[in-house]
């Protein structure tokens, strides 16, 4: 048993001496630790204190003698007060308590002051000490900051500085890394972005739809010093921004420092200025004058495009050029010439509108108004002349026609006038022939009417006449009554035909007629008046073609000239002759009889004309005759016409057409009067007696016509006849 | 009383002859003459009244009163053509004994030609 139990005290002791090892390691090892730490307690930079709660110092490292120059024998078991400034004690008291109290470490920045008083910034790290899981003590570790504190001191001031410079820079400002991140920005950038753009990427602060903004030379370069300059627009607003960047060296790295120029207003006004310079450029072209500036030389400066319209050239062909060789008349060169120039040596003042005749590039000659301004410089001196220009030529044209046609109206209305006079005058005039148709009627009508009335008186009374006893006379006033009976009788047939044919209720009746057949039968009748006047009728026909006419017209006509030559012809013969000519068959009647004096002829198809040449008393009719025949005529587009040799015979001649056509005549009877035109002329009338031209006489003469209603069987009556009557000319 | 003697100038033969049957049946010698021509001529025979139509073919009474005022005739106007009293009155101082329309009244014919032979 005792080997046992020797066998455990030997293990006993075994397991002791393993312990024992163990522990001595343990201890070695602690205090190799403890070495260690205070090897580095006691080399240490900083200061690391060792204090109790009353601030009595218990440990005192190198670091702290070199910090504030006590030793650690002058420092061990004294108050640590001793070295804190008067203003921080109290300060550094509560630190104390914190720690007692079990706050945990904690940074504070004190003023100390060293051996010789000189002040120290310290950092201090208050730590608590423990043993056995309680506070016993306090360790500080103090840092000398006072360099460090200079150096923030600068650095802030510096920041300052900056922060001031840039404030004052009024760009925007900021630096971006070779990734794309801003560094730095100043105030300004601020402003313009609205918040802080640090950390951000730049692209898209811009707003880039890409990981690069497309004007950025990121890509490309990033050479130190390299400036580029660009707009940008569109990240700030409606802002518009010059932005120049530069490549630095940022803390030791490429950076591109970006300086951002708000241009928005100065584009505004560039693109104002633009627009105006544009809208002046506009009116300068739109203007509608000319606008030319001649240099002092008289070349051509400045023209627009009514310039280059007016003067038929393009502004290519006309700057440069001379003004006045090649655009102004050559004899009028020099004129102009020395105008200008001595205008341009201020010799004669400014014509402000002076109005000079050019010529075109294509020799054409046009007139032009010039209002003319001098051009100075700002000295004062003259340096050409700016021209607006309008092109009068036509104005001038028009101004001249209007003239002229104002001429021409005053001459008008002087020729109006005179025709309104000779219109008055004629309407006089017509009055009076009025008048002596109606003389001439109511002569025509009252003479036979005398000649009947007395002889039948002469037969009522028998202290005249005794039928049974004076059988010749009584004979002689009836045979006298029936001539003027008959001649009645034709006067007012030819007055009636005169009459249908003016008031337009005459109607020509048209059918196939052989005038010849027509000319023949008339010739037969009338054969015996020829022959008891002991005239032979001569027959000269050509066949003729049907013609289309008014037989009875026809007839008529025939009888009115045939009995003429008959009547007029008191010796020899009456030709009637006929042939075609083209469309018309053509009739002459030629006589010997005793013609037609020349002053006549002309006359001679007015009414009652015969009446005034001195020899119808012989004969019968009083001259209404060829008028009726005239008008027939005229009626179916025919015609008449006479030649005469006074005492040796008379032609006349007629054509009718052979197809009927309705005349101009025709269509206008009774739409229209026709031109009013006297039967007799003024000249007849002369060498009528004073009683004849007797004006009461006349109205009288016109009233008793009226009151007898002698016009009455006459188609409309006197008043249409008055108003309806018209009087034609051969 | 002797007759008197008128020449009566006017174309129109049938009113000439009437006026010749009447004034002839109321106791005058009348001529006659178809133109102004030979009513001049005839005149020369001289005669107591002239009665003058105005229009005739050559020439107007008017032209043969001119042509006959100078002798102690007296000149009566036989017309057509009615005029104002107050022509007739400057006729008249003008020579001109009366003036009378046609167609006229056979006794007022008669009695205005009576009364001027007689004064």
């Amino acid at each position: 048993m005792k080997s046992k139990n020797n066998m455990e005290k030997v293990e006993n002791l075994l397991k002791c001496n393993d312990k024992l090892i163990e522990i001595n390691d343990l201890f070695k090892k602690n205090k190799e630790k403890l070495n260690y730490y205070k090897k580095v307690v006691k080399d240490s930079n900083d200061a690391i204190v060792i204090q109790n709660f009353n601030g009595i110092v218990k440990s005192w490292n190198k670091g702290a003698e070199r910090i504030y120059g006590f030793k650690a024998q002058e420092m061990i078991g004294k108050n640590i007060l001793k070295i804190i400034d008067k203003k921080h004690r109290k300060s550094a008291l509560k630190n104390i308590q914190d720690i007692k109290s079990g706050k945990p470490t904690f940074r504070v920045s004190q003023i100390r002051r060293t051996k010789d008083k000189k002040e120290v910034s310290v950092w201090i790290i208050y730590s608590p000490i423990y043993e056995d899981e309680e506070i016993i003590e306090i360790g500080t570790t103090e840092q000398d900051v006072t360099k460090n504190l200079k150096s923030i001191v600068d650095l802030r001031k510096s920041e300052y500085i900056l922060k001031v410079v840039t404030e004052a820079i009024p760009e925007g400002m900021n630096i971006v890394d070779e990734k794309c991140n801003i560094l730095w920005m100043n105030d300004n950038f601020l402003k313009i972005y609205g918040k802080s753009a640090i950390g951000k990427k730049c692209y898209e602060v811009y707003k880039s739809y890409r990981k690069q903004c497309k004007w950025c030379p990121w890509k490309k370069s990033f050479k130190v010093g390299k400036i580029k300059s660009l707009i940008v627009e569109r990240f700030s607003g409606d802002k518009v921004f010059e932005l120049e960047q530069i490549g630095i060296m940022f803390k030791g790295k490429k950076a591109i420092l970006e300086i951002f120029r708000d241009i928005t207003e100065k584009e505004k006004m560039k693109k104002k200025i633009i627009e105006e310079k544009d809208l002046a450029q506009r009116f300068f072209h739109l203007a509608g004058t000319v606008i030319l500036g001649l240099d002092i030389n008289g070349r051509i400066n400045l023209i627009n495009k009514k310039g280059e319209e007016v003067l038929e050239a393009n502004e290519k062909e006309i700057l440069g050029k001379n003004w006045f060789n090649n655009f102004i008349k050559e004899g009028q060169r020099e004129e102009i010439r020395g105008v200008f120039n001595k205008l341009m040596k201020r010799e004669n003042s400014l014509v402000v509108d002076y109005e000079n005749p050019i010529i075109t590039a294509k020799n054409k000659e046009k007139l032009i108004l010039w209002h003319n301004t001098l051009l100075k410089d700002y000295n004062g001196k003259i340096i050409g002349i700016l021209s607006s220009g309008e092109d009068v030529t036509k104005k001038r044209k028009i101004e001249m026609e209007l003239k002229k046609s104002k001429e021409e109206l005053e001459k008008k209305v002087v020729e109006r006038t005179a025709d309104l006079q000779k219109a008055y005058e004629d309407l006089k005039e017509l009055e009076v022939v009025k008048s002596d148709f109606l003389n001439m009627i109511s002569h025509e009508l009252k003479t036979p009417l005398t000649a009947m009335s007395a002889h039948l008186e002469i037969l009522r009374d028998k202290s005249f006449v005794d039928i049974n006893k004076d059988k010749a006379l009584y004979n002689l006033s009836l045979e006298a009554i029936k001539r003027n009976n008959d001649q009645l009788k034709i006067l007012i047939g030819n007055l009636l035909e005169l009459s249908r044919i003016q008031s337009g209720k005459f109607f020509l009746n048209i059918s196939k007629v052989d005038a010849v057949e027509v000319v023949s039968g008339v010739i037969e009748n009338l054969d015996i008046l020829a022959k008891l006047k002991g005239i032979k009728i001569v027959k000269d026909f050509r066949k003729l073609p049907m013609i289309n006419t008014d037989k009875e017209r026809l007839v008529e006509i025939f009888n009115n000239l045939i009995g003429n030559a008959i009547k007029f012809t008191e010796n020899g013969h009456v030709k009637v002759k006929c042939q075609r000519e083209g469309e018309f068959v053509v009739f002459e009647i030629i006589d010997t009889g005793i013609g037609i004096k020349e002053e006549h002829l002309s006359h001679l198809f007015e009414k009652f004309y015969q009446a005034g040449m001195g020899y119808s008393r012989k004969h019968e009719g009083v001259g209404l005759g060829l008028s009726i025949t005239k008008q027939l005529l005229d009626l179916q587009g025919g015609m008449i016409s006479v030649k005469s040799v006074y005492g040796k015979g008379s032609n006349f001649t007629i054509k009718i057409p052979i197809r009927y056509k309705k005349s101009k005549e025709y269509i206008a009877l009774g739409k229209k009067e026709d031109g009013v035109k006297k039967f007799v002329e003024k000249k007849e009338n002369e060498h009528l007696n004073p009683l004849e031209k007797e004006d009461m006489a006349i109205k009288n003469l016109f009233d008793n016509i009226n009151e007898k209603n002698v016009f009455k069987k006459l188609k409309g009556g006197a008043k249409n006849v008055k108003k309806k009557y018209t009087l034609h000319r051969g | 009383m002797s007759k008197k003697n008128i020449l009566y100038i006017e174309d129109n033969r049938d009113t000439a002859s009437a006026v010749k049957i009447i004034l002839e049946g109321a106791g005058c010698n009348v001529e006659l003459a178809y133109t102004g021509k030979t009513g001049l001529k005839i005149a020369k025979n001289g005669f107591d009244l002239f009665l003058l139509d105005i229009m005739l073919p050559d020439m107007s009474g008017w032209d043969i009163f001119e042509k006959l005022k100078n002798t102690k005739s007296k000149f009566v106007f036989l017309s057509v053509i009615p005029v104002s009293k107050e022509r007739i009155r400057e006729l008249k101082k003008a020579g001109i004994s009366d003036y009378i329309t046609k167609p006229f009244v056979k006794e007022d014919l008669i009695k205005r030609v009576q009364k001027i032979l007689k004064s």
